[in-house]
């Protein structure tokens, strides 16, 4: 089952994110900015949680995604392990 | 106090699914993801076989309907894309002749990007006020997409073929503008030109100046945010809006999405057309004040405040 960690969840995004990019990524503290600190753009993101929904079994929700999700590592972190925890609640 | 007559949008009844749009506008996948998951587009307003000259003509007319010509003093083309037409066209001109405009003094009007329209009320209010009483302005908003470079901006929106026609006057009846606010951020008037960082500060300024101007307007009306009823924003993607709609905040529900996934991003109409299916629809009602709102490459913001009126021209 896939963790909902904070520190976990950073790994794998460090790890994604330096494929998606193709370049060294630092490592992710909580208060990086997407945008301003790690130079990602729109696209970038996307196509980082098209990634993680393949790979750690998230469904991303959009509108949840505009509420503030992408400002640092640490908001986007928080979103993650939340779409994480949803997909892990028993249904029925 | 500048009243809005009569508004008359023209969309098109076809539209492209993005789907189709690929090739043509050379969408990656992971775009194509972006536009149709995450920015909430999926059709696009295409106006085959039209050009801009016959969608202003239909929309002008439409506006004109049932008036007395002859009071209109300003014709004022306001468009986003700076050259819509080849120089010797004469646009303006042109369709103050089709519309049988021999009165009024016709002009176009951009740099203002996608809230040309709505600057051009100001525009129009500033004119009539050295005009006798009675006197009424035709506002033509909107263009044709010529091209794919002006259809497909990266990353945040696909534009779609629409236009308005708006008739007004400092006298009534119709809707009345109570509040204005625009904007102007210089430093980003390259647009699609800045480079990458000053790309990603643009992105990082855009939605605090957005909500800056439409509280800016809202306080100009003398009301509070939750005192208007309804944002008729530009339709540029969902996305936008929700975070605006979080940052002000006001619950989403009091933003008028339903046509960025119908017709796509249509450069300055689209708040002239959200009012019109708006008011068809219910979703406003006389006495309510909603709050028109654009932004801009370049980079331009605006927010209008406008009370809607009973008994205004209704354009289904």
């Amino acid at each position: 089952m896939p963790t909902t960690d904070a520190a976990e969840i950073r790994r794998v995004l460090r790890q994604v994110l330096a494929e998606a990019l193709d370049r060294d990524v630092p490592e992710l503290t909580e208060d990086l900015r997407l945008f301003a600190d790690l130079a990602l753009d729109s696209t970038d993101v996307i196509e980082l949680l098209m990634t993680l929904e393949r790979s750690m079994g998230l469904k991303v929700d959009p509108d949840g995604l505009a509420a503030g999700a992408l400002e640092t590592v640490g908001t986007l972190t928080d979103y993650i392990a939340a779409c994480l925890a949803r997909a892990q609640e028993p249904v029925g | 106090m500048l009243h809005l007559h009569a508004v008359a949008p023209f969309v098109p009844e076809h539209s492209v699914a993005i789907e189709d749009l690929r090739v043509p506008i050379g969408l990656s996948e992971a775009e194509y993801q972006l536009f149709t998951r995450f920015l909430g587009l999926e059709r696009i307003a295409t106006a085959t076989g039209l050009t801009t000259f016959d969608m202003l003509l239909a929309a002008g007319r439409e506006a004109l309907a049932g008036t007395d010509r002859s009071k209109v003093r300003y014709l004022i083309h306001a468009h986003a894309v700076q050259h819509v037409a080849p120089p010797q066209l004469r646009l303006a001109h042109s369709l103050r002749e089709g519309l049988g405009l021999g009165g009024a003094r016709s002009f176009a009007m951009s740099h203002q990007s996608c809230v040309a329209g709505l600057y051009a009320l100001k525009v129009a209010e500033l004119l009539l006020g050295a005009q006798p009483a009675g006197s009424t302005a035709l506002l033509l908003t909107g263009e044709k997409i010529f091209s794919p470079l002006v259809q497909h901006l990266p990353g945040t929106t696909i534009t779609g073929d629409a236009a308005a026609a708006v008739l007004v006057g400092l006298d009534g009846p119709g809707d009345a503008v109570i509040g204005r606010a625009h904007r102007t951020l210089g430093e980003f008037h390259r647009s699609r030109d800045m480079p990458p960082a000053q790309q990603r500060r643009y992105h990082h300024v855009y939605i605090d100046a957005l909500v800056s101007v439409m509280r800016d307007a809202v306080r100009d009306a003398g009301l509070e945010l939750e005192d208007v009823s309804l944002v008729l924003p530009h339709n540029v993607n969902r996305f936008s809006w929700v975070a605006a709609a979080t940052a002000l905040p006001i619950p989403l529900d009091r933003v008028y999405l339903e046509n960025i996934p119908k017709f796509g991003h249509c450069y300055c109409c689209d708040p002239f057309v959200n009012l019109t299916t708006a008011r068809a629809q219910g979703a406003v009602h006389p006495g309510d004040p909603v709050l028109m709102v654009s932004g801009g490459q370049g980079a331009t913001f605006g927010a209008v405040v406008v009370r809607i009126a009973e008994g205004t021209r209704r354009h289904d």
